[in-house]
């Protein structure tokens, strides 16, 4: 045998072998695409967006529990057959969603038309013009059909970049066997659980979200803003104020009466609690009604939900802090036009009411409140809609993740007793305002 | 060595609260998996559960996609064993044997290499990878657990060529064969046992990694088990119970490997700290 | 050992064959390691952002200026050097320990040897979550424990405390690191030969004084070398606080890796992120020229 020839065949083998693996993602890199694409059929869009040719667009949006999602597409389709809908579903929380879809956008990528962000993205994604703005397609006059809450949310610079699908506010739970009317002030909540407590009717008065994390910044505006505070009025930071400083240390009294780990507690957390019947007021989003309604749940039917109390300097009422998911179109999408018909009917009246009867998802047009199988369905929306009218959203604007980590930081800190309710308030504007001046 | 029965009796429960605290975690976890869904939110926390309930396991595999986490730990950690051991056991021929300059330059430099944090390389890499449409791929994954994972391999088994005796090479080599034909026909099937121990190792970190995987693999469809445990838990629930079901599932072929190749893993783990 | 070198019968010569054998391995060390580190430095002189990756540009070290008058960069930095002195000194001495009596005979060692591989193999996520659980304020084992043992009188918040969300981390990753240790001085342990403590029990020397006689000074190489190991690997702790605390209580928990991922994956911002990436290179430069001189020393 030739052992040279032996040799050099070892050699372009392995020449061949780095190449494939380091150099040629390409040839490797359809293999794997392939693969992934196993799970989500036919991710290659059709290229071409006439109306007559059937097209097929890509919708990214995270899981959903219900089957509300699934209904939807289908009402979709049967309406219209010439567009045919490829759901990509990315990971259930928010931060990961973001995540997925800022590695995704930022590369250019056009396999996805449709992206559901949440209501704290769109500034970001609009800044960096990965979205389309829809001033276009989507009308002042349609605007004003929509709660104005999330409205407000989906705009940046004067320009809307998406359409709110459903929306979310924070709530408070309350005991209807142990507290005849819902407190009004965070003082009267203080009082009424503090008493609670006392008398050995629960463990402890009051559970909310106080982990650092994003939940811990839609807990501590509500507080700001029930107490007339506010993070930004346009763009100047008005956020260091008197009332910002009371309202906070409102919110760490809170911590009297809350179990020892609620500064390490999100949504869950404290939901399991309340259902355990070991609490006696809770803040956190509507869509924990149903599992506090559940058979298994000790405090089934005894249930009742609540405006979010207001603080000393606030307004008539509190103010809840926005969630929730819109609709955009990616700027790369090769199929706009067939995109917004979607848009149009899932956050339409037909696609929303859907949504709000099999998932009890919160609609963001305002006729469906009146709605008598959206509220057969859902009886305590109906005292939801003032909630959502008043609620606020979290300051917009494109660096808002580095806004909510200064206020994340700061206010947990403060919660600590690390600094005081004046040092945090301070920290904060100063450093949202070297954000904004970005 | 004399020893009374009272430093004997103290000696066994050293060992066993060492055992108890190492198990602990484990039994918690297990009874945590069993548990049927209203015992989950006793408090106190129930020491066994009050009637087993398996719908954990199920919904791991049902509801969520921890199949699929399964079968991309299970790609990207075999091809990462596969390629790192088939690169680095020609390099750990040709360092423990031939003769070239550089060689301890090479081995110093797989060494430093092995000591870089993660987080040094991770930005220019997501970059790099966004350009050559690796990210949310098997490749970008298994290129990058390669690359970690070759100084340890290289350096296990040049160590462990280096062990094999000389003389069959010798031999081989009087009878005329080369170099190649003697790596391929000789050695090879003497390292057999060092390429399988450094296999081990290599799996085990590539199984375990976390920090790449999270950034590079962002769609659910492509994450590892370690990201996916991370990232159990939803937008509003808590599943305990399933994130135990999972943990349980991804830790019993790790126990049945560590115990069926103990001796192996040690060896391997130790063969550099103690030859220094 | 005597070779010649030179032409072959394969006429391949050697060094060119071993240069094409090292290549692959050596070629993926520069391309994903080497090469990527230079390419962090460089990004951690501009102001790169992941939002708007055309418009970075150049900004010298200004960058490092502001991490060095960032009071987070050094409490991170705080936070870090504290979790790595912290647990690898209890890690020593647990594994040291541990390696003492898995060094003798007794019934079972086999399996004792065995289990304590088993924390070192899981993947941390999964430790750091079983430990998060069982830190849980309320329905965590944790308290439950120290309630029955009397130690405190009521439920305690173990992650929700600036004074113990760290110490939380270090016991969860001394539970899982300590065995590993423990087994790399077990190794050490079996290399010292026999007739060394024998003839130190002849000259009458204590079992403690025989420990640090011969046991301590033999041992000290290995040692060395898993401490090395274990220092770089408790530097760049990442997963572990990632799951069990996010960074908080208060930032409390923030280390340095988390730092640059929350700067860099989270807040998009490439340029920032890269520098604390390049400083926490240097820290573990520094850590391993300790080490390797500490080493060095040893051997002379």
């Amino acid at each position: 045998m030739n052992k040279r020839l032996l040799a050099l065949v070892l050699a372009a083998i392995m020449l061949v072998f780095m190449i494939s693996a380091c150099g040629g993602s390409q040839t490797s890199d359809n293999g794997t695409d392939n693969n992934a694409a196993e799970t989500q059929p036919g991710s290659e869009g059709a290229g071409n967006s006439t109306s007559e040719e059937p097209v097929t667009i890509t919708y990214a949006r995270g899981k959903d529990t219900t089957t509300s999602n699934q209904k939807m597409l289908e009402a979709f389709e049967k309406k219209y057959p010439n567009i045919k809908i490829n759901y990509q579903e990315m990971p259930p929380q928010s931060d990961q969603q973001h995540n997925a879809f800022v590695t995704a956008l930022s590369a250019g990528d056009d396999s996805v038309d449709v992206y559901r962000l949440d209501i704290i993205w769109p500034a970001e994604f609009a800044a960096a013009g990965w979205v389309e703005p829809l001033d276009d397609y989507f009308t002042e006059e349609e605007r004003a059909k929509f709660l104005q809450g999330p409205i407000q949310g989906c705009t940046y610079n004067g320009s809307i970049y998406a359409v709110p699908l459903y929306t979310d506010a924070g709530v408070l739970y309350y005991r209807k066997d142990l507290v005849a009317t819902p407190p009004e002030t965070w003082d009267e909540l203080y009082n009424i659980g503090k008493q609670l407590m006392d008398e050995g009717k629960v463990d402890y008065g009051f559970v909310f979200q106080a982990n650092q994390y994003e939940g811990l910044v839609c807990n501590v505006l509500e507080y700001i803003h029930s107490n007339g505070g506010n993070v930004l009025d346009g763009s100047d930071v008005v956020l260091n104020s008197e009332n910002s400083i009371e309202a906070l240390n409102i919110f760490k009294k809170m911590l009297d009466i809350a179990p020892e780990g609620v500064t390490t507690y999100i949504e869950n957390d404290g939901g399991a609690m309340f259902q355990e019947g070991k609490v006696a007021f809770m803040r956190n989003w509507p869509n924990w009604w149903s599992n506090l309604n559940k058979d298994e749940s000790a405090v089934k039917d005894k249930v009742g939900i609540a405006p979010i109390p207001k603080g000393p300097k606030g307004d008539a009422t509190g103010k809840a802090t926005l969630g929730g998911w819109n609709l955009s179109i990616n700027k790369n999408s090769k199929n706009k036009d067939a995109a917004w018909t979607f848009i149009e009917f899932m956050t339409g009246e037909e696609g929303q009411k859907i949504q709000s009867v099999e998932g009890g998802y919160l609609p963001t047009r305002q006729s469906l409140y009146k709605d008598p199988d959206v509220i057969k369905a859902n009886p305590h929306f109906e005292s939801m809609y003032d909630v959502l009218v008043n609620a606020l959203p979290r300051p917009v604007s494109p660096f808002y993740p580095k806004i909510s980590e200064s206020i994340q930081i700061n206010t947990h800190k403060f919660l600590m007793g690390e600094i005081d309710a004046k040092t945090a308030v301070e920290n904060m504007a100063k450093e949202i305002q070297d954000t904004m001046a970005q | 060595m004399r020893k009374s029965k009272l430093s004997t009796i103290v000696f066994y429960i050293c060992v066993a609260i060492f055992m108890i605290i190492i198990v602990f975690p484990f039994y918690w976890q297990i009874i945590t998996s069993l548990k049927p869904p209203e015992q989950l939110w006793d408090i106190p926390p129930g020491w066994w559960p009050s009637r087993f309930y398996l719908g954990s396991y199920i919904a791991a595999f049902t509801q969520r996609p921890f199949l699929t986490y399964l079968k991309n730990s299970a790609i990207v950690a075999i091809s990462t064993t596969a390629f790192a051991v088939f690169v680095t056991s020609f390099a750990g021929y040709a360092l423990a044997r031939l003769h070239f300059k550089g060689k301890n330059a090479i081995l110093a430099l797989a060494l430093s290499v092995s000591m870089f944090p993660g987080i040094a390389i991770v930005s220019p890499l997501f970059l790099m990878m966004k350009q050559w449409n690796l990210l949310n791929s098997y490749v970008g994954l298994i290129l990058t657990y390669t690359t970690i994972t070759i100084p340890l391999s290289m350096w296990n088994l040049t160590t462990f060529f280096r062990t094999i005796p000389a003389d069959m090479e010798e031999a081989a080599k009087v009878d005329g064969a080369s170099p190649f034909y003697t790596f391929i026909r000789i050695i090879l099937p003497l390292a057999a046992p060092g390429i399988f121990t450094t296999a081990i190792l290599v799996f085990i970190a590539a199984w375990n990694e976390f920090l790449f995987a999270l950034t590079f693999n962002t769609k659910d469809a492509l994450r590892t088990v370690p990201v996916g445990i991370a990232m159990f838990p939803g937008e509003y629930t808590l599943p305990w119970g399933d994130i135990s079901a999972a943990s349980v599932v991804v830790v019993l072929p790790l126990i049945i490997m560590v115990l069926l190749f103990q001796q192996r893993i040690v060896s391997g783990l130790t063969a550099g700290a103690v030859k220094g | 050992m005597r070779r010649h070198r030179g032409i072959r019968s394969t006429g391949i010569p050697e060094d060119v064959l071993g240069y094409l054998m090292v290549a692959p391995a050596l070629l993926c060390i520069l391309m994903i390691a080497i090469y990527p580190v230079f390419r962090t430095f460089s990004l951690s002189m501009t102001d790169m952002k992941m939002q708007f990756p055309d418009m970075a540009k150049y900004i010298g070290l200004n960058n490092y200026v502001k991490l060095l008058q960032d009071s987070r960069f050094w409490s991170a930095t705080y936070n870090t050097l504290f979790f790595t002195v912290v647990s690898v000194a209890m890690e020593l001495v647990i594994g040291f320990a541990m390696a003492l009596i898995m060094n003798m005979p007794f019934k079972g060692r086999g399996l004792v040897r065995a289990a304590v591989l088993v924390p070192w193999a899981i993947p941390t996520t999964v430790s750091a979550t079983m430990w998060k659980f069982m830190y849980h304020d309320q329905f965590g084992v944790i308290n439950d424990i120290l309630l029955r043992m009397g130690f405190i009188d009521q439920y305690r918040s173990w992650l929700g405390s600036t004074s113990s969300a760290l110490w939380c981390a270090i016991i969860a990753d001394v539970w899982k690191t300590a065995p590993f240790m423990g087994l790399l001085l077990l190794a050490g342990l079996q290399t010292i030969p026999g007739e060394l403590y024998e003839a130190a029990t002849v000259d009458g020397a204590s079992r403690i004084k025989q420990f640090f006689s011969v046991t301590l000074p033999l041992i000290m190489p290995t040692m060395l070398v898993a401490l090395i190991f274990r220092t770089l690997d408790a530097f760049r702790v990442f997963d572990l606080i990632f799951v069990l605390t996010g960074g908080g209580p208060g930032n409390s928990t923030e280390t340095l890796t988390m730092y640059a991922y929350t700067t860099l994956f989270r807040n998009l911002d490439f340029g920032l992120g890269s520098a604390i990436a390049v400083l926490i290179f240097i820290f573990v430069f520094l850590i391993s020229l300790v080490y390797i001189n500490l080493l060095s020393r040893q051997n002379d």
